[in-house]
């Protein structure tokens, strides 16, 4: 329809390249402001404590108070589930293989509740170092496979389940 | 004249397609229902509930890749200043909305039985509600301004503003601690699913792949037909 | 047989949770299609229909069944 002479050409082009420039530097400083934000905030994004980030808050300069509801996560240490005298409440550890925390809670647990298994308990502190867990939510890994692949794993001894990949995170 | 050029030759490349892509997509999602629910196991942990995954996870997918083209158009359309590729964001846009909606409610559906819960803020979860909000807004933008050339530039800075969200959504397993399970499929050391589950689940994305441009062509064609009639009533009111 | 309808139903106990997860995606996804389908059809008539208006020629009659679209 038009016939762009070539200055008319390259002053379009060189609009074109101005846009170009103007979405490029816009994405780095959305990525730059993104990263700054999330970093400011990780505190309130992190879903829940390790024991460890927990033990690295208390030696820190904010340390937890007495009722702040909170979020530890871990793995459910093998024989440390203990029903308590009361018949109802549960009694466990939760570890990060460094640091672990003891918790109690009185309610449902959820079904993949068990010995090795990740879980995520949100509750507060109590004054004897135990957490009073108000909600326990069971955490698990990224792998899928069928039960028998999982028996013949377990019997070659190449089990490297839930337990170690959570290890190394 | 120049404006309708282009349109029309989509169509004459597109409308032959279409029959092709609903036929993978039947293929597809028939084979991977069959795959899912009939012949593939339980799994050693979850047991039957794996089967959500099915659904879930191609959803999920779906909603980043469709979000992600969408953020390609407009970046196209506001740089080249290419017509097209703003209708291709708006007709993209519900379609993207469908697949997150699908993949939050499947999500709580599977969660409430595995981890005891219908909801959580963590950090997966959030980050992929507010996908969807992102992609309720520019709905809600690109409708409010009634198709003007302005309105939709405005709207596909939205879209671009807003694909600072997907590496948030896709890593957020990995840089923060989170309820949700680090990527089974997309990973480095390979997938963590055992090939009778990973094939129902990859013949599920590509069934959702081809529904999506099924769908897409179908709105680009209203897309179109409502542009050229909008065009022709102009045109009748200046005559 | 009913009672292995009734087994692959239940899913091991789950299926008050699969079963919608399913149906969930089924009707949002058919849905978006329907809609999808009828907004196309629906523009795509009242686009012919002006088309044959503006030709001066009764609508019913597909005088502009020839496509237009390049001659516009």
């Amino acid at each position: 329809m038009t016939h762009d002479s070539p200055p008319l050409r390259s002053r379009a082009a060189t609009r074109k390249r101005r846009r170009l420039y103007a979405v490029l530097s816009g994405a780095v400083m959305l990525a730059i402001a993104a990263v700054l934000v999330l970093t400011a905030f990780e505190d309130s994004i992190v879903f829940f404590y390790s024991p460890t980030d927990l033990a690295e808050k208390q030696a820190g300069r904010d340390p937890v108070k007495p009722d702040q509801l909170l979020r530890v996560g871990g793995l459910v240490e093998e024989d440390s589930v203990k029903t308590a005298a009361d018949g109802v409440t549960k009694l466990f550890t939760v570890t990060d293989l460094k640091n672990t925390l003891r918790v109690s809670f009185k309610g449902i647990l959820p079904d993949l509740f068990r010995e090795g298994q990740g879980i995520v308990s949100s509750g507060s502190l109590g004054p004897d170092g135990i957490f009073v867990a108000t909600e326990v939510l069971a955490k698990h890994d990224e792998t899928y496979m069928p039960p028998e692949v999982a028996d013949a794993l377990k019997r070659a001894g190449e089990w490297k389940g839930d337990e170690e990949k959570e290890k190394t995170q | 004249m120049h404006k309708y050029a282009n349109p029309n030759q989509f169509l004459r490349i597109a409308n032959p397609l279409l029959p092709w892509f609903s036929g993978v997509t039947v293929l597809c999602i028939g084979a991977a229902l069959y795959l899912g629910l009939f012949t593939s196991p339980p799994d050693y942990q979850q047991g039957d509930t794996v089967r959500i995954m099915y659904i879930h996870v191609p959803s999920a997918w779906m909603a980043m890749f469709v979000y992600g083209s969408m953020a390609i158009a407009s970046a196209t359309a506001l740089i080249w200043r290419h017509p097209p590729g703003h209708m291709i964001t708006k007709a993209s846009a519900p379609i993207g909305a469908c697949f997150t909606m699908i993949c939050l409610l499947t999500g709580s559906l599977w969660g409430k039985p595995m981890w005891g819960t219908w909801w959580q803020w963590d950090a997966r979860m959030t980050s992929v509600l507010i996908l969807f909000f992102i992609y309720i807004g520019y709905i809600a933008l690109v409708n409010a301004f009634d198709d003007s050339a302005r309105g939709q530039r405005t709207a596909s800075v939205l879209v671009l503003v807003g694909a600072v969200n997907l590496p948030i959504i896709k890593f957020s397993v990995e840089w923060w601690n989170t309820l949700h399970q680090p990527a089974s499929v997309v990973r480095f050391d390979g997938p963590a699913i055992h090939p009778s589950m990973l094939w129902p689940l990859l013949i599920m994305s590509v069934g959702f792949t081809t529904f999506y441009l099924v769908v897409l062509i179908l709105r680009l064609r209203g897309e179109l037909a409502a542009t050229k009639i909008r065009n022709l009533r102009l045109g009748q009111a200046d005559a | 047989m009913a009672d292995r309808i009734t087994e692959f139903l239940a899913m091991g106990g789950h299926g008050a949770f699969i079963w919608p997860a399913y149906i969930v995606a089924a009707v949002v996804l058919t849905g978006l299609l329907i809609v999808s389908i009828k907004n196309a059809r629906n523009q795509e008539r009242i686009l012919k229909q002006l088309r044959a208006a503006r030709r001066g020629a009764p609508t019913g009659a597909q005088s502009g069944a020839r496509n237009s679209d390049d001659a516009r």
